[in-house]
């Protein structure tokens, strides 16, 4: 299935796109999301500080199964000012 | 040795004593012993309640913390306190740049200010030295040129921390400033400053810090610096700045927009487009992060606090005019959180028909740029509508009382970020309890909205904190322990963008602290006895509040934040239910050990007085 991508701050830059398409297996959770985005990018993703990942609008964990032609945004989870 | 001067403006008489080595243990320095001298001197002068906040007898103390101006990274930092003429509360206010160590090198760790000069003037510290002089040709400039001309007076290494128009006219949302941007701004202690009739007070830095083992300090210095430059939080905001907060709060539906109508704004302050105006990252004194922009409009900035408030605030979505916004108010000497949060409330109480024309002198509309920048200039000289709007939170007793229900303050503080507060719920509960008013710096947990492993956040806790960002339970001592951290950073002078727990579970740390405290002054500290000094900095501005007549009434929200859920996007439905805050204040309460209105043991009350 694919995924359409936003990469929100700062992921984008490393990345060099504010968008990205994935094509993953069916029945693909946001985990395995994650896991193809770290192996195109290996150093995009913390390993001790997971993105806050949004489902359409909808903030999900790292279980929540996709679906074909999901919107999914990654953002970085801070929030001091 | 931690000194203290006092000065009389209205004698000219300057006077310097050491601080005890018991208050020093208790409140280390900075922000803590800023408020062992408030606390003296209101009572001194008939009670914190009594005192006139434009009064000679309020004192204005200005001090930097233990390690500011050493080579320990980040400690750059000074506090601003007095009663505040905001809030008629506590006031006190944190501020980087480069005047704090200037001041320590002129021979100076803390100024306690009282009395009013009879004419406007200025204090030139130099060698220890300290010489009221006239503020001819001063007076009346904006922020940047006073300290211009300073620097041309008494030589280019001259440091100032300086007021603007809005400071001279009393504003109560008036900031001390330093430097294009670096404010001391919470509260309105540049009115203060201005009551005093002192623009500035300039340091001539040219002596040393006495450091007890600068090898060591300077080991800990190249071992806390590698460790903070792996931290990605620390490069991404030595890269971006603060604006990247922007697209994050933006996205979940948390940026205030329209005095917090709405939750969601316009992609166009984002960092990507506020960067297009930055030719360079700025930093202050031994900072390793590099967090401020310069802007290509003549200025440095804005924060993410910036591009919120007098953003999304009032329904500005062009980037270079919020730039524009944000230059402006740092000229005049304005508070930018306050600035835009009161203007905010100014349009929506005009959109609901509850001020008009009358008061107003024309209409207050959303995204009206050239009427903000009118209204900015009137607020600093106290113009027409803008004398209304210059009283701040005070202001409520020129608008009908219904206007009260609208305006976005806790304590009578406007709130300083643009993060709406009615999704993450620790948040909210930061924001009513902070000694100041509604402030994010007090006691923010940051770390609430990271999806942290549990072994992360017992690690960093030394307990068990849920991890659900919209749960109530748990987190009363999640803000604690947010806030005993936070005190002491302020307490040494150190920034909050490497302390632990802000935005990262990875930053400096109590025992980073004691390292650094040993190496420059000889003091040892327990990572323990660190926490409770920052604990009894709490404890002491909760019985100032107490004199100041604050009770547990006044730990609470603005009413929007209990009535009014979050319309869009992922934080859509939420609000604050009243019962289950006063469920988390009853339990922030039993954690910072307090009865169930929010007051000392009477045995820890009187050990707080025996400070004093």
């Amino acid at each position: 299935m694919l995924v359409h991508v936003r990469l929100g701050e700062p992921y984008w830059r490393q990345a060099g796109a504010h968008r990205l398409d994935l094509d993953l297996g069916p029945e693909a959770t946001v985990q395995e999301l994650l896991a193809a985005i770290e192996q195109r990018f290996p150093t995009l993703l913390q390993a001790d500080i997971p993105p806050t990942v949004f489902l359409g609008e909808a903030v999900v964990e790292a279980s929540a199964p996709l679906a074909d032609g999901a919107a999914v945004t990654l953002v970085w989870a801070v929030a001091g000012g | 040795m931690t000194t203290m001067a006092t000065l009389d403006l209205s004698t000219g008489r300057l006077e310097s004593q050491p601080v005890t080595d018991t208050a020093v243990r208790a409140l280390l320095g900075g922000r803590g012993l800023n408020m062992l001298e408030l606390a003296r001197h209101l009572r001194r002068a008939g009670g914190a309640a009594q005192v006139d906040p434009f009064g000679p007898e309020n004192p204005l103390i200005i001090g930097a913390g233990m390690l500011t101006g050493t080579i320990a990274p980040n400690a750059a930092r000074f506090n601003v306190s007095a009663k505040s003429p905001e809030t008629l509360g506590l006031g006190d206010a944190n501020c980087g740049g480069f005047f704090a160590a200037a001041m320590r090198k002129a021979g100076f760790d803390r100024l306690v200010i009282q009395g009013q000069a009879a004419a406007p003037s200025y204090l030139l510290l130099e060698d220890g030295r300290g010489r009221l002089l006239p503020a001819d040709g001063l007076w009346g400039l904006p922020v940047d040129e006073v300290q211009e001309a300073l620097r041309a007076r008494h030589g280019p290494g001259t440091v100032s921390a300086v007021i603007g128009p809005a400071g001279e006219h009393r504003a109560r949302l008036a900031a001390v400033m330093t430097g294009k941007k670096n404010a001391a701004a919470r509260g309105g202690l540049g009115g203060v400053m201005g009551s005093k009739n002192l623009k500035a007070v300039a340091a001539v830095g040219a002596g040393r810090i006495p450091v007890a083992d600068p090898a060591a300090l300077r080991q800990a210095r190249i071992e806390q610096t590698a460790y903070l430059q792996g931290s990605r939080v620390v490069q991404v905001l030595g890269r971006l700045g603060t604006p990247f907060l922007y697209d994050v709060s933006n996205r979940l539906g948390t940026i205030r927009t329209r005095n917090s109508q709405d939750n969601f704004f316009e992609d166009t302050l984002n960092a990507a487009e506020i960067e297009k105006y930055s030719d360079r990252m700025l930093a202050c004194t031994s900072c390793v992060v590099h967090c401020r922009h310069r802007n290509t409009l003549g200025g440095e900035g804005p924060e993410y606090s910036t591009i919120g408030l007098l953003g999304a605030n009032l329904g500005i979505a062009p980037t270079d005019q919020v730039i524009d916004l944000n230059n402006r108010v740092n000229r005049l000497g304005l508070d930018a959180s306050s600035t835009g949060s009161i203007l905010a409330w100014a349009m929506e109480l005009y959109q609901r028909g509850l001020i008009d024309d009358d008061l107003t002198g024309g209409p207050l509309l959303w995204g009206d740029y050239e009427r903000v920048c009118e209204l900015i200039e009137a607020i600093a000289y106290r113009r027409g509508f803008g004398a209304v709007l210059a009283e701040s939170s005070q202001a409520a007793r020129f608008f009908p009382t219904e206007a009260r229900r609208y305006l976005n303050a806790v304590k009578d503080l406007p709130q300083s970020d643009p993060h709406d507060v009615r999704y993450i719920k620790s948040f909210a509960l930061g924001i009513a309890v902070a000694s100041r008013g509604a402030d994010h710096l007090r006691n923010r947990p940051t770390l609430d909205i990271l999806p942290l492993p549990d072994e992360v956040r017992r690690r960093v806790y030394g307990f068990s904190a849920p991890s659900d960002p919209t749960a109530y339970e748990g987190k009363a001592a999640v803000v604690a322990w947010h806030e005993d951290i936070y005190a002491v950073a302020d307490c040494l002078g150190v920034c909050k963008f490497v302390t632990q727990g802000f935005n990262s579970p990875n930053l400096l740390g109590y025992s980073h602290f004691a390292d650094l405290i040993l190496a420059a002054t000889g003091m040892t500290f327990t990572p323990e006895e660190l926490r409770r000094a920052g604990a009894n900095v709490v404890d002491l501005e909760r019985s100032l509040n107490a004199a100041f007549g604050r009770t547990r009434l006044d730990d609470t929200l603005p009413d929007r934040t209990f009535d009014e859920p979050l319309p869009a996007r992922a934080a859509k439905g939420h609000r604050i239910e009243r019962g289950s805050f006063e469920r988390m204040l009853d339990e922030y309460y039993a954690v910072r050990g307090w009865d169930e209105m929010g007051r000392l043991s009477p045995e820890r009350a009187s050990e707080v007085m025996s400070w004093l």
